[in-house]
Protein backbone atom coordinates (compact mmCIF):
# COMPACT_ATOMS: atom_id res chain seq x y z
CA UNK A 1 0.00 0.00 0.00
CA UNK A 2 1.18 3.69 0.97
CA UNK A 3 4.63 3.81 0.94
CA UNK A 4 4.44 7.88 1.51
CA UNK A 5 7.65 8.93 4.04
CA UNK A 6 7.09 10.45 7.05
CA UNK A 7 6.54 14.01 8.47
CA UNK A 8 9.58 15.26 9.89
CA UNK A 9 7.58 15.88 13.18
CA UNK A 10 7.43 12.06 13.64
CA UNK A 11 10.32 10.87 14.29
CA UNK A 12 9.80 7.36 15.75
CA UNK A 13 7.84 5.84 12.77
CA UNK A 14 9.37 5.06 10.07
CA UNK A 15 6.66 3.42 7.98
CA UNK A 16 3.35 4.10 7.35
CA UNK A 17 0.87 1.63 8.50
CA UNK A 18 0.07 -0.81 5.58
CA UNK A 19 -1.68 -3.55 7.78
CA UNK A 20 -4.43 -3.69 10.60
CA UNK A 21 -4.56 -6.93 12.45
CA UNK A 22 -7.96 -6.87 14.31
CA UNK A 23 -8.46 -9.70 16.69
CA UNK A 24 -11.21 -11.63 16.46
CA UNK A 25 -12.07 -10.57 20.51
CA UNK A 26 -12.35 -7.31 18.95
CA UNK A 27 -14.53 -8.40 15.65
CA UNK A 28 -16.81 -9.93 18.42
CA UNK A 29 -17.10 -6.92 20.81
CA UNK A 30 -17.92 -4.79 17.63
CA UNK A 31 -20.44 -6.64 16.19
CA UNK A 32 -22.02 -7.33 19.69
CA UNK A 33 -21.70 -3.50 20.76
CA UNK A 34 -23.59 -2.44 17.21
CA UNK A 35 -26.10 -5.31 17.24
CA UNK A 36 -27.51 -4.32 20.90
CA UNK A 37 -27.14 -0.64 20.16
CA UNK A 38 -29.96 -1.55 17.65
CA UNK A 39 -30.11 0.27 14.01
CA UNK A 40 -31.36 3.76 14.82
CA UNK A 41 -31.02 5.73 11.88
CA UNK A 42 -29.48 9.23 13.74
CA UNK A 43 -27.09 7.43 15.99
CA UNK A 44 -24.27 5.26 15.33
CA UNK A 45 -22.54 2.99 17.82
CA UNK A 46 -19.31 4.29 18.76
CA UNK A 47 -15.88 2.43 20.82
CA UNK A 48 -12.42 3.17 21.03
CA UNK A 49 -9.53 0.52 19.64
CA UNK A 50 -6.76 -0.29 21.88
CA UNK A 51 -3.64 -1.99 20.65
CA UNK A 52 0.15 -1.46 19.44
CA UNK A 53 2.40 -0.87 16.80
CA UNK A 54 4.61 -3.63 15.53
CA UNK A 55 6.84 -2.13 11.72
CA UNK A 56 3.79 -1.39 9.78
CA UNK A 57 1.34 -3.80 11.02
CA UNK A 58 -1.01 -1.59 13.21
CA UNK A 59 -2.66 -4.56 15.74
CA UNK A 60 -5.68 -4.14 17.13
CA UNK A 61 -5.86 -6.51 20.45
CA UNK A 62 -9.22 -4.77 22.44
CA UNK A 63 -11.77 -2.21 22.16
CA UNK A 64 -14.42 -0.69 24.23
CA UNK A 65 -17.59 1.02 23.68
CA UNK A 66 -18.36 4.28 24.36
CA UNK A 67 -22.37 5.19 25.84
CA UNK A 68 -24.76 6.80 23.90
CA UNK A 69 -25.16 10.66 25.66
CA UNK A 70 -28.09 10.38 27.00
CA UNK A 71 -27.37 12.06 30.36
CA UNK A 72 -26.12 15.78 30.41
CA UNK A 73 -23.42 15.61 33.29
CA UNK A 74 -22.05 12.59 31.38
CA UNK A 75 -18.26 12.96 30.73
CA UNK A 76 -16.83 10.73 27.99
CA UNK A 77 -13.38 11.85 28.98
CA UNK A 78 -13.59 10.62 32.55
CA UNK A 79 -15.80 7.33 31.23
CA UNK A 80 -12.56 6.90 28.76
CA UNK A 81 -10.11 7.69 31.54
CA UNK A 82 -11.79 5.11 33.68
CA UNK A 83 -12.15 2.19 31.41
CA UNK A 84 -8.86 2.75 30.59
CA UNK A 85 -7.15 2.66 33.72
CA UNK A 86 -9.25 -0.42 34.98
CA UNK A 87 -8.40 -2.60 31.48
CA UNK A 88 -4.77 -1.73 32.22
CA UNK A 89 -4.78 -3.57 35.68
CA UNK A 90 -5.97 -6.58 33.62
CA UNK A 91 -2.88 -6.19 31.55
CA UNK A 92 -4.85 -4.90 28.35
CA UNK A 93 -2.90 -3.03 25.69
CA UNK A 94 -3.80 0.81 26.99
CA UNK A 95 -2.19 1.96 23.41
CA UNK A 96 -5.52 4.22 21.96
CA UNK A 97 -4.34 3.41 17.98
CA UNK A 98 -8.37 4.46 16.93
CA UNK A 99 -11.97 4.32 16.88
CA UNK A 100 -15.06 2.29 15.50
CA UNK A 101 -17.69 3.66 14.20
CA UNK A 102 -21.40 1.60 12.91
CA UNK A 103 -22.76 3.13 9.57
CA UNK A 104 -25.95 2.46 7.25
CA UNK A 105 -25.78 1.15 4.36
CA UNK A 106 -21.87 2.46 4.53
CA UNK A 107 -23.00 6.10 4.43
CA UNK A 108 -20.15 7.19 7.18
CA UNK A 109 -18.47 10.25 4.99
CA UNK A 110 -19.77 13.32 6.12
CA UNK A 111 -17.23 16.45 7.82
CA UNK A 112 -18.08 15.79 11.47
CA UNK A 113 -16.81 12.02 10.30
CA UNK A 114 -13.32 13.66 8.72
CA UNK A 115 -12.85 15.68 11.41
CA UNK A 116 -12.97 13.28 13.74
CA UNK A 117 -10.32 10.67 12.66
CA UNK A 118 -8.40 14.30 11.93
CA UNK A 119 -8.06 15.18 16.01
CA UNK A 120 -7.29 11.38 16.09
CA UNK A 121 -4.61 11.42 13.69
CA UNK A 122 -2.90 14.52 15.08
CA UNK A 123 -2.83 12.94 18.62
CA UNK A 124 -2.01 9.81 17.53
CA UNK A 125 -0.06 9.21 14.05
CA UNK A 126 -0.91 5.81 13.18
CA UNK A 127 -4.73 6.20 14.32
CA UNK A 128 -7.67 4.25 11.96
CA UNK A 129 -11.42 4.15 11.91
CA UNK A 130 -13.07 0.73 11.30
CA UNK A 131 -16.23 1.33 9.77
CA UNK A 132 -18.82 -1.82 10.58
CA UNK A 133 -22.01 -1.80 8.39
CA UNK A 134 -24.48 -4.21 10.94
CA UNK A 135 -26.98 -4.73 8.05
CA UNK A 136 -24.44 -5.68 5.37
CA UNK A 137 -23.40 -8.34 8.40
CA UNK A 138 -26.65 -9.33 8.88
CA UNK A 139 -27.36 -10.49 5.51
CA UNK A 140 -24.43 -12.63 5.66
CA UNK A 141 -20.99 -10.73 4.65
CA UNK A 142 -19.22 -9.14 7.54
CA UNK A 143 -18.46 -5.93 6.30
CA UNK A 144 -15.48 -4.18 8.65
CA UNK A 145 -13.35 -1.71 6.76
CA UNK A 146 -10.24 0.31 8.23
CA UNK A 147 -9.18 3.42 6.79
CA UNK A 148 -7.66 6.98 7.83
CA UNK A 149 -6.94 10.25 6.29
CA UNK A 150 -4.40 10.85 3.45
CA UNK A 151 -1.99 13.14 4.45
CA UNK A 152 -2.87 15.85 1.87
CA UNK A 153 -6.32 15.81 3.79
CA UNK A 154 -4.48 16.27 7.07
CA UNK A 155 -2.45 18.80 6.06
CA UNK A 156 -5.71 21.11 4.57
CA UNK A 157 -7.33 20.52 7.79
CA UNK A 158 -4.31 21.88 9.77
CA UNK A 159 -4.75 25.37 7.58
CA UNK A 160 -8.46 24.84 8.22
CA UNK A 161 -8.93 27.32 4.91
CA UNK A 162 -11.52 24.73 2.86
CA UNK A 163 -11.63 27.16 -0.08
CA UNK A 164 -11.45 26.18 -3.63
CA UNK A 165 -7.53 27.30 -3.82
CA UNK A 166 -6.63 25.75 -1.03
CA UNK A 167 -7.95 22.89 -1.95
CA UNK A 168 -6.19 22.93 -5.02
CA UNK A 169 -2.91 23.52 -3.97
CA UNK A 170 -3.34 20.27 -1.63
CA UNK A 171 -3.74 18.47 -5.01
CA UNK A 172 -6.91 17.08 -3.02
CA UNK A 173 -10.25 15.76 -5.05
CA UNK A 174 -13.03 13.80 -3.78
CA UNK A 175 -11.00 10.72 -3.92
CA UNK A 176 -7.45 11.49 -2.42
CA UNK A 177 -9.79 12.30 1.03
CA UNK A 178 -9.13 9.05 2.34
CA UNK A 179 -7.90 5.95 1.93
CA UNK A 180 -8.72 2.38 2.98
CA UNK A 181 -6.39 0.15 4.65
CA UNK A 182 -6.07 -3.79 4.20
CA UNK A 183 -7.46 -5.71 7.34
CA UNK A 184 -7.03 -9.09 8.20
CA UNK A 185 -8.90 -11.04 11.57
CA UNK A 186 -5.96 -12.65 13.62
CA UNK A 187 -6.41 -14.99 16.59
CA UNK A 188 -3.69 -16.75 18.83
CA UNK A 189 -3.94 -20.83 19.02
CA UNK A 190 -5.88 -20.75 22.26
CA UNK A 191 -8.47 -18.89 20.48
CA UNK A 192 -8.33 -21.14 17.15
CA UNK A 193 -8.79 -24.13 19.25
CA UNK A 194 -11.86 -22.28 20.47
CA UNK A 195 -12.74 -21.89 16.90
CA UNK A 196 -12.60 -25.26 16.93
CA UNK A 197 -14.42 -26.38 19.92
CA UNK A 198 -17.28 -23.38 18.38
CA UNK A 199 -17.30 -24.97 14.88
CA UNK A 200 -18.97 -28.02 16.77
CA UNK A 201 -21.29 -26.13 18.95
CA UNK A 202 -22.84 -24.19 16.68
CA UNK A 203 -24.45 -25.81 13.83
CA UNK A 204 -23.08 -25.53 10.46
CA UNK A 205 -25.97 -24.41 8.54
CA UNK A 206 -26.10 -21.22 10.70
CA UNK A 207 -24.85 -17.86 9.20
CA UNK A 208 -26.09 -18.83 5.61
CA UNK A 209 -28.64 -16.17 4.94
CA UNK A 210 -26.22 -14.56 2.41
CA UNK A 211 -27.53 -17.20 -0.09
CA UNK A 212 -30.72 -15.44 0.21
CA UNK A 213 -31.80 -14.31 -3.57
CA UNK A 214 -34.10 -11.48 -2.17
CA UNK A 215 -32.38 -8.10 -2.80
CA UNK A 216 -35.30 -5.68 -4.36
CA UNK A 217 -35.17 -4.07 -0.82
CA UNK A 218 -31.33 -3.88 -0.43
CA UNK A 219 -30.85 -2.15 -3.84
CA UNK A 220 -33.85 0.07 -2.99
CA UNK A 221 -32.65 1.66 0.01
CA UNK A 222 -29.04 1.61 -1.66
CA UNK A 223 -30.26 3.40 -4.60
CA UNK A 224 -31.99 6.08 -2.35
CA UNK A 225 -29.09 7.08 -0.40
CA UNK A 226 -27.52 7.42 -3.18
CA UNK A 227 -30.16 9.85 -4.85
CA UNK A 228 -30.14 12.33 -1.71
CA UNK A 229 -26.73 12.62 -2.08
CA UNK A 230 -26.76 13.44 -5.58
CA UNK A 231 -29.66 16.07 -5.06
CA UNK A 232 -27.22 17.23 -1.99
CA UNK A 233 -24.22 17.48 -4.25
CA UNK A 234 -26.22 19.56 -7.23
CA UNK A 235 -27.72 21.91 -4.97
CA UNK A 236 -24.13 22.57 -3.61
CA UNK A 237 -22.90 22.71 -7.36
CA UNK A 238 -25.27 25.26 -8.06
CA UNK A 239 -24.43 27.64 -5.11
CA UNK A 240 -20.72 27.32 -6.75
CA UNK A 241 -22.03 28.48 -10.26
CA UNK A 242 -23.99 31.11 -8.59
CA UNK A 243 -20.98 32.11 -6.94
CA UNK A 244 -18.51 32.25 -9.74
CA UNK A 245 -21.16 34.09 -11.93
CA UNK A 246 -21.16 36.62 -9.36
CA UNK A 247 -17.38 36.98 -9.26
CA UNK A 248 -17.32 37.51 -13.04
CA UNK A 249 -19.94 40.23 -12.74
CA UNK A 250 -18.35 42.27 -9.96
CA UNK A 251 -14.75 42.16 -11.86
CA UNK A 252 -16.37 43.92 -14.70
CA UNK A 253 -18.54 46.74 -12.51
CA UNK A 254 -15.16 46.74 -10.65
CA UNK A 255 -13.41 47.86 -14.14
CA UNK A 256 -16.24 50.02 -15.31
CA UNK A 257 -15.86 51.78 -12.04
CA UNK A 258 -12.38 52.39 -12.38
CA UNK A 259 -12.86 53.74 -15.71
CA UNK A 260 -15.67 56.35 -14.80
CA UNK A 261 -13.45 57.03 -11.99
CA UNK A 262 -10.63 57.92 -14.12
CA UNK A 263 -12.71 59.97 -16.97
CA UNK A 264 -13.86 61.93 -13.42
CA UNK A 265 -10.23 62.62 -13.04
CA UNK A 266 -9.24 63.95 -16.13
CA UNK A 267 -12.52 65.97 -16.96
CA UNK A 268 -11.42 67.09 -13.38
CA UNK A 269 -7.84 67.97 -14.06
CA UNK A 270 -8.95 69.91 -16.93
CA UNK A 271 -11.69 72.05 -15.39
CA UNK A 272 -8.19 72.59 -13.11
CA UNK A 273 -10.36 70.65 -9.92
CA UNK A 274 -8.54 68.72 -7.45
CA UNK A 275 -8.94 64.94 -8.38
CA UNK A 276 -11.19 62.41 -6.78
CA UNK A 277 -9.56 60.96 -4.03
CA UNK A 278 -8.27 57.20 -4.63
CA UNK A 279 -10.81 55.08 -2.86
CA UNK A 280 -9.85 51.37 -1.83
CA UNK A 281 -11.73 49.36 -4.49
CA UNK A 282 -12.59 46.76 -2.11
CA UNK A 283 -14.89 48.82 0.29
CA UNK A 284 -17.08 49.70 -2.65
CA UNK A 285 -17.63 46.52 -4.10
CA UNK A 286 -17.27 44.01 -0.95
CA UNK A 287 -15.48 40.73 -1.80
CA UNK A 288 -17.79 37.71 -2.36
CA UNK A 289 -17.07 34.66 0.16
CA UNK A 290 -16.15 31.51 -1.48
CA UNK A 291 -18.20 28.64 -0.71
CA UNK A 292 -16.52 25.87 1.04
CA UNK A 293 -15.72 22.94 -1.17
CA UNK A 294 -15.26 20.43 1.79
CA UNK A 295 -18.52 19.54 1.72
CA UNK A 296 -19.23 19.10 -1.98
CA UNK A 297 -15.88 16.67 -1.94
CA UNK A 298 -17.18 14.96 1.15
CA UNK A 299 -20.68 14.36 -1.08
CA UNK A 300 -18.94 13.27 -3.82
CA UNK A 301 -16.70 10.66 -2.15
CA UNK A 302 -19.65 9.16 -0.06
CA UNK A 303 -21.57 9.00 -3.58
CA UNK A 304 -18.56 6.96 -4.87
CA UNK A 305 -18.60 4.72 -2.10
CA UNK A 306 -22.06 4.18 -2.71
CA UNK A 307 -21.42 3.53 -5.99
CA UNK A 308 -19.08 0.79 -5.09
CA UNK A 309 -21.25 -0.72 -2.62
CA UNK A 310 -23.74 -1.05 -4.99
CA UNK A 311 -21.89 -2.67 -7.63
CA UNK A 312 -20.19 -5.16 -5.35
CA UNK A 313 -23.85 -6.08 -4.19
CA UNK A 314 -24.88 -6.69 -7.73
CA UNK A 315 -21.97 -9.00 -8.56
CA UNK A 316 -22.86 -11.21 -5.82
CA UNK A 317 -26.19 -11.12 -6.26
CA UNK A 318 -25.78 -11.82 -10.32
CA UNK A 319 -23.35 -14.87 -9.17
CA UNK A 320 -26.55 -16.13 -6.97
CA UNK A 321 -28.76 -15.97 -9.28
CA UNK A 322 -26.89 -17.58 -11.86
CA UNK A 323 -26.88 -20.54 -9.92
CA UNK A 324 -30.78 -20.38 -9.08
CA UNK A 325 -30.49 -20.60 -13.02
CA UNK A 326 -28.00 -23.84 -12.91
CA UNK A 327 -30.43 -25.65 -10.89
CA UNK A 328 -33.81 -25.19 -13.35
CA UNK A 329 -32.01 -26.19 -16.44
CA UNK A 330 -34.10 -28.62 -18.10
CA UNK A 331 -32.99 -32.22 -18.29
CA UNK A 332 -34.23 -35.52 -19.33
CA UNK A 333 -33.37 -36.77 -15.74
CA UNK A 334 -33.18 -36.05 -12.18
CA UNK A 335 -29.81 -37.87 -11.98
CA UNK A 336 -28.37 -35.26 -14.65
CA UNK A 337 -29.59 -32.38 -12.97
CA UNK A 338 -27.49 -33.10 -10.03
CA UNK A 339 -24.78 -33.75 -11.95
CA UNK A 340 -25.55 -30.97 -14.56
CA UNK A 341 -26.17 -28.62 -11.30
CA UNK A 342 -22.67 -29.68 -9.55
CA UNK A 343 -20.43 -28.83 -13.02
CA UNK A 344 -22.07 -25.06 -13.69
CA UNK A 345 -21.65 -24.42 -9.88
CA UNK B 1 -33.09 -23.56 42.48
CA UNK B 2 -34.23 -25.25 38.89
CA UNK B 3 -31.13 -27.60 38.04
CA UNK B 4 -32.80 -27.67 34.01
CA UNK B 5 -31.51 -24.34 33.54
CA UNK B 6 -29.72 -24.07 30.29
CA UNK B 7 -26.74 -21.25 29.89
CA UNK B 8 -26.86 -20.00 26.66
CA UNK B 9 -23.39 -18.33 26.12
CA UNK B 10 -22.32 -15.88 23.32
CA UNK B 11 -19.11 -16.54 21.78
CA UNK B 12 -17.47 -12.88 23.04
CA UNK B 13 -18.07 -13.88 25.83
CA UNK B 14 -15.37 -17.07 25.22
CA UNK B 15 -13.18 -14.95 23.05
CA UNK B 16 -12.88 -12.84 26.43
CA UNK B 17 -12.49 -15.70 28.68
CA UNK B 18 -9.28 -16.50 26.49
CA UNK B 19 -7.73 -13.17 25.93
CA UNK B 20 -7.83 -12.74 29.66
CA UNK B 21 -6.22 -15.76 30.56
CA UNK B 22 -3.43 -15.20 28.09
CA UNK B 23 -2.66 -12.09 29.88
CA UNK B 24 -2.88 -13.03 33.15
CA UNK B 25 0.41 -12.14 35.54
CA UNK B 26 2.77 -14.45 35.37
CA UNK B 27 2.26 -15.88 38.73
CA UNK B 28 -0.97 -16.43 38.04
CA UNK B 29 -2.75 -20.09 37.69
CA UNK B 30 -5.73 -19.24 36.44
CA UNK B 31 -8.21 -15.68 35.73
CA UNK B 32 -11.45 -15.51 37.28
CA UNK B 33 -14.26 -12.22 36.18
CA UNK B 34 -17.66 -11.44 36.01
CA UNK B 35 -20.55 -12.45 33.91
CA UNK B 36 -23.10 -9.85 32.72
CA UNK B 37 -26.30 -10.89 30.77
CA UNK B 38 -29.88 -11.39 31.56
CA UNK B 39 -31.34 -14.48 33.35
CA UNK B 40 -34.79 -15.72 33.18
CA UNK B 41 -36.82 -18.88 34.86
CA UNK B 42 -35.79 -21.11 31.82
CA UNK B 43 -31.91 -20.02 31.57
CA UNK B 44 -29.63 -17.30 31.70
CA UNK B 45 -28.00 -15.55 28.54
CA UNK B 46 -24.35 -14.44 29.24
CA UNK B 47 -23.70 -11.84 26.68
CA UNK B 48 -20.94 -10.03 27.96
CA UNK B 49 -17.93 -10.20 30.86
CA UNK B 50 -14.70 -8.80 32.04
CA UNK B 51 -11.97 -9.74 34.15
CA UNK B 52 -11.06 -9.38 37.97
CA UNK B 53 -8.19 -9.47 39.34
CA UNK B 54 -7.39 -11.51 42.20
CA UNK B 55 -4.82 -13.35 44.21
CA UNK B 56 -5.10 -16.91 45.09
CA UNK B 57 -2.92 -18.95 47.17
CA UNK B 58 -2.91 -22.11 48.91
CA UNK B 59 -4.79 -20.77 51.96
CA UNK B 60 -6.38 -17.75 51.14
CA UNK B 61 -8.26 -15.91 47.99
CA UNK B 62 -8.53 -12.27 47.31
CA UNK B 63 -10.72 -10.67 44.63
CA UNK B 64 -10.62 -6.87 43.86
CA UNK B 65 -14.13 -6.07 44.85
CA UNK B 66 -14.01 -2.41 43.97
CA UNK B 67 -12.90 -2.96 40.47
CA UNK B 68 -15.52 -5.39 39.85
CA UNK B 69 -17.74 -3.10 41.45
CA UNK B 70 -16.83 0.00 39.16
CA UNK B 71 -16.25 -2.28 35.66
CA UNK B 72 -19.54 -3.68 36.62
CA UNK B 73 -20.80 0.20 36.47
CA UNK B 74 -19.02 1.33 33.63
CA UNK B 75 -20.57 -1.33 31.80
CA UNK B 76 -23.91 -0.67 32.67
CA UNK B 77 -23.23 2.81 30.93
CA UNK B 78 -23.60 1.15 27.53
CA UNK B 79 -25.81 -1.24 28.52
CA UNK B 80 -28.25 -0.89 31.22
CA UNK B 81 -30.25 -4.30 30.49
CA UNK B 82 -27.17 -6.55 31.15
CA UNK B 83 -27.03 -7.43 35.08
CA UNK B 84 -24.55 -9.66 37.00
CA UNK B 85 -25.28 -13.23 36.52
CA UNK B 86 -22.49 -15.25 37.73
CA UNK B 87 -18.58 -15.94 37.50
CA UNK B 88 -16.50 -17.19 35.25
CA UNK B 89 -12.69 -19.07 36.20
CA UNK B 90 -10.40 -21.03 34.08
CA UNK B 91 -9.16 -24.23 34.67
CA UNK B 92 -11.08 -27.44 35.81
CA UNK B 93 -13.18 -28.27 38.40
CA UNK B 94 -14.50 -26.05 41.43
CA UNK B 95 -11.90 -25.74 43.77
CA UNK B 96 -12.93 -24.62 47.75
CA UNK B 97 -12.28 -20.95 46.78
CA UNK B 98 -14.26 -20.91 44.31
CA UNK B 99 -17.06 -21.49 47.08
CA UNK B 100 -15.62 -18.47 48.33
CA UNK B 101 -16.61 -16.60 45.60
CA UNK B 102 -19.43 -17.72 44.80
CA UNK B 103 -20.96 -16.83 47.76
CA UNK B 104 -19.76 -13.07 46.75
CA UNK B 105 -21.46 -13.29 43.91
CA UNK B 106 -24.78 -14.47 45.54
CA UNK B 107 -25.00 -11.45 47.12
CA UNK B 108 -24.64 -9.90 44.12
CA UNK B 109 -27.33 -11.37 42.07
CA UNK B 110 -29.60 -14.43 42.84
CA UNK B 111 -28.39 -18.10 41.95
CA UNK B 112 -25.34 -16.88 40.27
CA UNK B 113 -24.09 -19.69 37.42
CA UNK B 114 -20.24 -20.19 37.75
CA UNK B 115 -18.72 -21.34 34.20
CA UNK B 116 -15.53 -23.01 34.00
CA UNK B 117 -13.07 -22.62 30.82
CA UNK B 118 -10.81 -25.40 30.45
CA UNK B 119 -7.40 -23.36 29.02
CA UNK B 120 -5.28 -25.95 29.67
CA UNK B 121 -7.15 -28.15 26.88
CA UNK B 122 -7.12 -31.62 29.09
CA UNK B 123 -8.28 -34.20 27.55
CA UNK B 124 -6.98 -32.40 23.90
CA UNK B 125 -10.91 -30.55 24.43
CA UNK B 126 -11.54 -26.98 25.27
CA UNK B 127 -14.49 -28.06 28.46
CA UNK B 128 -17.11 -25.57 28.58
CA UNK B 129 -18.59 -26.43 31.45
CA UNK B 130 -21.13 -24.60 33.68
CA UNK B 131 -22.53 -24.60 37.68
CA UNK B 132 -25.40 -23.63 39.99
CA UNK B 133 -24.73 -23.81 43.74
CA UNK B 134 -26.75 -26.03 45.03
CA UNK B 135 -26.94 -26.78 49.13
CA UNK B 136 -26.69 -30.10 50.75
CA UNK B 137 -26.37 -31.54 53.95
CA UNK B 138 -28.45 -32.54 56.32
CA UNK B 139 -31.36 -30.05 57.68
CA UNK B 140 -30.09 -28.61 60.58
CA UNK B 141 -26.82 -28.89 60.57
CA UNK B 142 -23.84 -26.68 58.77
CA UNK B 143 -24.72 -26.57 55.62
CA UNK B 144 -22.73 -27.58 52.43
CA UNK B 145 -22.96 -26.74 49.05
CA UNK B 146 -22.81 -28.89 45.81
CA UNK B 147 -21.54 -27.30 42.50
CA UNK B 148 -24.40 -29.03 40.37
CA UNK B 149 -23.32 -29.15 36.27
CA UNK B 150 -25.89 -27.64 34.24
CA UNK B 151 -25.83 -27.70 30.47
CA UNK B 152 -23.91 -25.30 28.25
CA UNK B 153 -25.16 -23.70 24.64
CA UNK B 154 -23.62 -21.07 22.61
CA UNK B 155 -26.22 -18.76 21.14
CA UNK B 156 -25.53 -16.23 18.55
CA UNK B 157 -27.04 -12.94 17.20
CA UNK B 158 -27.37 -13.60 13.24
CA UNK B 159 -24.25 -11.03 12.88
CA UNK B 160 -22.39 -13.03 15.35
CA UNK B 161 -22.67 -16.25 13.95
CA UNK B 162 -21.05 -13.97 10.43
CA UNK B 163 -18.40 -12.76 12.64
CA UNK B 164 -17.83 -16.01 14.18
CA UNK B 165 -17.65 -17.90 10.57
CA UNK B 166 -15.14 -15.30 9.33
CA UNK B 167 -12.85 -15.97 12.05
CA UNK B 168 -12.86 -19.92 11.37
CA UNK B 169 -10.81 -19.37 8.64
CA UNK B 170 -7.51 -18.25 10.76
CA UNK B 171 -7.51 -21.89 11.65
CA UNK B 172 -6.13 -22.82 8.85
CA UNK B 173 -3.89 -20.09 8.13
CA UNK B 174 -0.10 -20.40 8.36
CA UNK B 175 -0.27 -16.90 10.07
CA UNK B 176 -3.37 -17.16 11.52
CA UNK B 177 -4.55 -14.55 9.39
CA UNK B 178 -7.71 -14.33 7.99
CA UNK B 179 -9.02 -11.44 5.62
CA UNK B 180 -12.62 -10.75 4.72
CA UNK B 181 -13.29 -12.24 1.52
CA UNK B 182 -15.37 -9.72 -0.76
CA UNK B 183 -19.25 -10.62 -1.56
CA UNK B 184 -18.42 -12.42 -4.82
CA UNK B 185 -15.85 -14.69 -3.24
CA UNK B 186 -17.98 -15.55 -0.47
CA UNK B 187 -20.70 -16.82 -2.92
CA UNK B 188 -17.95 -18.65 -4.76
CA UNK B 189 -16.77 -20.85 -1.78
CA UNK B 190 -20.26 -21.48 -1.02
CA UNK B 191 -20.62 -22.97 -4.13
CA UNK B 192 -16.99 -25.30 -3.68
CA UNK B 193 -18.89 -26.10 -0.38
CA UNK B 194 -22.63 -27.21 -2.00
CA UNK B 195 -20.64 -28.68 -4.91
CA UNK B 196 -18.60 -31.06 -2.16
CA UNK B 197 -21.69 -31.70 -0.21
CA UNK B 198 -23.09 -33.02 -3.63
CA UNK B 199 -20.40 -35.07 -4.59
CA UNK B 200 -20.40 -36.99 -1.37
CA UNK B 201 -24.35 -37.12 -1.59
CA UNK B 202 -23.87 -38.40 -5.24
CA UNK B 203 -21.47 -40.58 -4.16
CA UNK B 204 -23.85 -42.52 -1.38
CA UNK B 205 -26.61 -42.72 -3.59
CA UNK B 206 -24.24 -44.70 -6.29
CA UNK B 207 -23.54 -46.71 -3.51
CA UNK B 208 -26.85 -47.38 -2.72
CA UNK B 209 -27.45 -48.00 -6.05
CA UNK B 210 -25.08 -50.65 -6.88
CA UNK B 211 -25.82 -52.54 -3.64
CA UNK B 212 -22.51 -51.68 -1.26
CA UNK B 213 -24.10 -49.56 0.87
CA UNK B 214 -27.68 -50.75 2.56
CA UNK B 215 -30.63 -47.78 1.83
CA UNK B 216 -31.74 -45.93 4.84
CA UNK B 217 -35.21 -44.45 4.17
CA UNK B 218 -35.01 -41.85 6.73
CA UNK B 219 -31.87 -40.55 4.33
CA UNK B 220 -34.12 -41.60 1.44
CA UNK B 221 -36.66 -39.44 2.69
CA UNK B 222 -34.61 -35.86 3.37
CA UNK B 223 -32.87 -36.44 -0.19
CA UNK B 224 -36.11 -36.22 -1.64
CA UNK B 225 -36.95 -33.20 0.30
CA UNK B 226 -33.88 -31.81 -0.94
CA UNK B 227 -34.56 -32.09 -4.44
CA UNK B 228 -38.38 -31.17 -4.31
CA UNK B 229 -37.34 -28.11 -2.33
CA UNK B 230 -36.14 -26.58 -5.88
CA UNK B 231 -39.02 -24.19 -6.19
CA UNK B 232 -40.83 -25.79 -9.35
CA UNK B 233 -41.43 -23.03 -12.02
CA UNK B 234 -41.90 -23.25 -15.83
CA UNK B 235 -38.71 -22.07 -17.91
CA UNK B 236 -40.66 -18.70 -19.57
CA UNK B 237 -41.62 -17.98 -15.71
CA UNK B 238 -37.94 -18.65 -14.37
CA UNK B 239 -36.78 -16.65 -17.22
CA UNK B 240 -38.56 -13.59 -16.75
CA UNK B 241 -38.03 -13.66 -13.21
CA UNK B 242 -34.22 -13.74 -13.92
CA UNK B 243 -34.18 -11.45 -16.96
CA UNK B 244 -36.13 -8.71 -14.83
CA UNK B 245 -34.13 -9.02 -11.88
CA UNK B 246 -30.87 -8.46 -14.57
CA UNK B 247 -31.90 -5.53 -15.86
CA UNK B 248 -32.23 -4.50 -12.26
CA UNK B 249 -28.73 -5.00 -11.84
CA UNK B 250 -28.34 -3.23 -15.00
CA UNK B 251 -27.35 -5.91 -17.62
CA UNK B 252 -29.14 -7.56 -20.55
CA UNK B 253 -28.47 -10.88 -21.61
Amino acid sequence: MANRNRRANAPDVDNTIDLVQVDGLVVAKIIKHCHEEGSSAVDVAQGVLLGLVADTRLEVTNCFPFPKNLDENFDEEDYQMEMMRHLRKVNVDHLHVGWYQSTQQGAFLSTQFLESQFTYQTSIEESVVLIYDPLKTKRGFLHLKAYRLTPQAVALYKDNDFGADAIKTHHLSFESLYQEIRLVIHNSHLVNALLCELSEMVPSYEGSQYLDLGTASVLEKHLRSLTDNVDELLQDTNKFNIYQRQVVKQQQEKQKYVQKRNLENTARQARGEAPLPDEDITKVFKPIPVPPRLEPMVLSAQIAAHCQQVSLFCSQALGKLFLSEALQQPQPSQQTVLKGSSKTA
Amino acid sequence: MALNLTVKLHPVVLFQIIDSYERRNPDAQRVIGTLLGTSDKNGVEVTNCFCVPHNESEEEVAVELDFAKDMYDLHRKVNPQESIVGWWATGTGVTSHSALIHEYYSRESSNPVHITVDTTLQDTRMGIKAYVSVPMGITGKTMGCMFAPVSVEIACYDPETVGLNACQKTKTSVKRQAGIASDLTQIVEASQQMENMLDTILTYVDDVMSGSKTADNTFGRSLLDMVHSVPKMTPDEFEEMLNSNRKSKGIQR
